[in-house]
């Protein structure tokens, strides 16, 4: 299993991810799984920019990512699944079996959602997909950096 | 008493320093404690615990948004203990008394940081309408929170100081070997810092061990 | 000179840093001389709709806020659409921040702090303080000026100038010179803080080094280097005082 982090963050590349995280698990490689950005150079070329130079980055529609989850599982190097959106993260994950956890790093504040956490905003919808994810076997848990202690689904949700 | 004054005006000063203003890092231990020293007319415990908080202060990621210790104002308690006691009788307690407000100065953050909140979320509809006194009016208040922190966590620290100079008696064997923990949990501290900052990658530690055989070369022929 | 009214602000862009939005009021506060310049006045709708923008959620290194704030202001005084400001404003919020990240809390800080503690060691503590506040600040307070512009420049093109040679190789030098610093800075301290002392007191302290090193971020994982410190010095203390 080489999926070391599959992670749900609306800031995708940034610096937790990539020397929090990276610098703590060994990360090798990230895949960016969203569907607008993989159809968007000028936001690729953004995210590029963010990545260390010892790290690769590949992008991904969820459809993709979701044919190509084998192949990352049996990768020889260490990846981040990074998904900005919870919809994606469920698309993703139903019926993916190399994903065993989410990590909900950080989602924050935007129309219609509520604080669950410091870091954590989520609406109504969004809080019982992520639930469901979690009653159906993915062990789900909030924690934005390696250093803080994972908040378990039922404690946020 | 007038050196209290100034300790708690560059506590203050150092504290909002770390995130609100200006962020120029005084805030840092080395220039935090230095100029303590200065302060207490006692430049060389100024700046033993400069270097031990430095130390310290390297193991702090700045990523993880609210959580980090607050160095600066607890190197200046720090200081203002050793100045009391100087040498390896008094360093180990100074650390510790650092210690001990670095941790309540991390909380307080978090409690500023809650509030601005608290503010932001009782001024949305005029912050989303684009009124420029309400962002005038959070910024204000956000930093005059800070500032008051500031003023707590030192304030704390320097009463933990001034009750350990006053009250606290040990023994010269216990005070020696506290400075012995407390200068290797320092190094600890630095060691771990370093290795988080450059990742745990072989090719990244050996960099730090090259610089460290730098290190021990110039230790021998100082 | 509206420029260098919203450098002197991004000084204090954190001020008003909270969970919801981050550094967004701060942006909002960085903006307010940039959009001045927007058609129709102080008290035009326009206007105040983008500040509405600008003081939503946003996040990024402090000493690129400025950037941040003034490419998004530059967007909205050229009218682009609020669709497109956004796109970009989520697009660079989580890289903009690990440039800065990277580049001055794992590059240029540890750097500074281990070459001072250097200088404390080798020369005096005054040196050491001019040192780190010379050399730190040299670089902060050339990224914030240079940002402002940049970004007042740019506009929303103003990613294209971390895509530069100088840009890539900071970024690239910024993690083995923190390694290499860090590594000279360590022994100097050592020796430093235990001159004089008996070898039985540094074989002591290296032991409980050693032993620290080892639990740091392992044993449980709120272990860092403060709790660790405040754990041994609280028993040793507990137990002299006890026993002694």
């Amino acid at each position: 299993m080489t999926i070391e982090l599959v992670r749900l963050d609306d800031r995708l590349i940034h610096g937790q991810v990539v020397v929090g995280w990276g610098n703590a698990l060994g990360i090798e490689c990230i895949v960016l799984v969203d569907d607008e950005i993989s159809h968007s150079k000028w936001e690729q070329d953004i995210y590029a920019m963010g990545i260390p130079g010892n790290m690769n980055l590949v992008f991904a529609t969820v459809a993709e990512a979701r044919t190509r989850m084998s192949e990352f599982r049996d990768a020889k190097y260490k990846i981040a699944v990074l998904l900005r959106s919870v919809k994606d993260a469920v698309r993703l994950c139903d019926g993916v079996d190399a994903i065993r956890s989410v990590n909900v790093g950080g989602l924050h504040m935007s129309e219609g959602r509520r604080e669950r956490l410091p870091y954590v905003y989520l609406t109504d919808e969004e809080a019982s997909m992520l639930h469901g994810l979690a009653e159906r076997g993915v062990a789900v848990s909030a924690q934005d950096v390696p250093s803080a202690a994972p908040v378990p689904a039922a404690d946020f949700l | 008493m007038d050196h209290f004054f100034l300790l708690l005006i560059w506590g203050v000063m150092v504290g909002v320093d770390l995130a609100s203003f200006p962020q120029i890092m005084i805030a840092r231990p080395i220039v935090a404690g230095s100029v303590a020293g200065l302060l207490l007319g006692d430049p060389v415990s100024g700046i033993q615990l400069a270097i031990i908080f430095e130390l310290f202060a390297l193991d702090v990621m700045p990523v993880g948004a609210a959580r980090y210790p607050d160095y600066g104002p607890a190197t200046v308690a720090a200081v203002y203990v050793a100045a009391g006691s100087p040498g390896i009788l008094g360093i180990g307690i100074a650390t510790l008394i650092g210690l001990a407000t670095a941790f309540v100065g991390g909380t307080g953050m978090r409690i500023v940081r809650r509030l601005n909140t608290y503010d932001v979320q009782s001024h949305r509809n005029r912050l989303d309408n684009g009124d420029s006194r309400a962002v005038y009016g959070i910024t204000f208040r956000g930093l005059m929170r800070d500032a008051l922190r500031a003023l707590i966590v030192t304030g704390i620290g320097l009463a933990f100081g001034y009750g350990t100079r006053r009250w606290l008696s040990v023994d010269v064997t216990t005070a020696v070997l506290v400075s012995i923990v407390g200068i290797g949990s320092a190094l600890a501290a630095g060691t771990s810092g370093a290795i988080k900052i450059t990742g745990r990658g072989l090719g990244a530690v050996s960099w730090i061990g090259l610089g460290a055989l730098a290190g021990l070369a110039l230790v021998v022929i100082k | 000179m509206k420029l260098l009214r919203a450098t002197l602000r991004s000084f204090a862009v954190q001020s008003a840093w909270n969970f919801e939005r981050m550094v967004g009021v701060g942006i909002a506060f960085i903006s307010i001389p940039l959009l001045q310049s927007m058609p129709g006045g102080p008290d035009e709708l326009g206007r105040k709709a983008a500040l509405g923008r600008a003081a939503a959620f946003f996040n990024t290194h402090p000493y690129f806020a400025g950037l941040a704030a003034a490419a998004l202001a530059k967007a909205e005084v050229e009218g682009q659409t609020s669709e497109a400001i956004e796109r970009f404003r989520g697009a660079v919020v989580g890289p903009l921040g690990s440039i800065g990240d990277r580049l001055i809390w794992f590059g240029l800080l540890p750097v500074s702090s281990a070459i001072a503690i250097v200088v404390a060691v080798l020369r005096s503590p005054v040196e050491a303080l001019l040192t780190f506040l010379i050399l730190y600040n040299a670089v902060h307070l050339f990224l914030r000026f240079w940002g402002v512009r940049v970004g007042w420049e740019m506009g929303i093109r103003v990613t294209e100038v971390f895509s530069r040679g100088v840009f890539r190789t900071m970024l690239r030098l910024a993690g083995p010179l923190a390694g290499v610093t860090m590594g000279i800075a360590i022994p100097l301290a050592a020796e430093s803080l235990m001159a004089g002392w008996r070898p039985a007191d540094m074989a002591g302290a290296s032991l409980v080094g050693v032993v620290g090193v080892i639990l740091i971020g392992r044993v449980f994982q709120q272990m860092d280097g403060l709790r660790f410190g405040l754990l041994m010095l609280g028993l040793t203390l507990t137990v002299g005082i006890a026993v002694l």
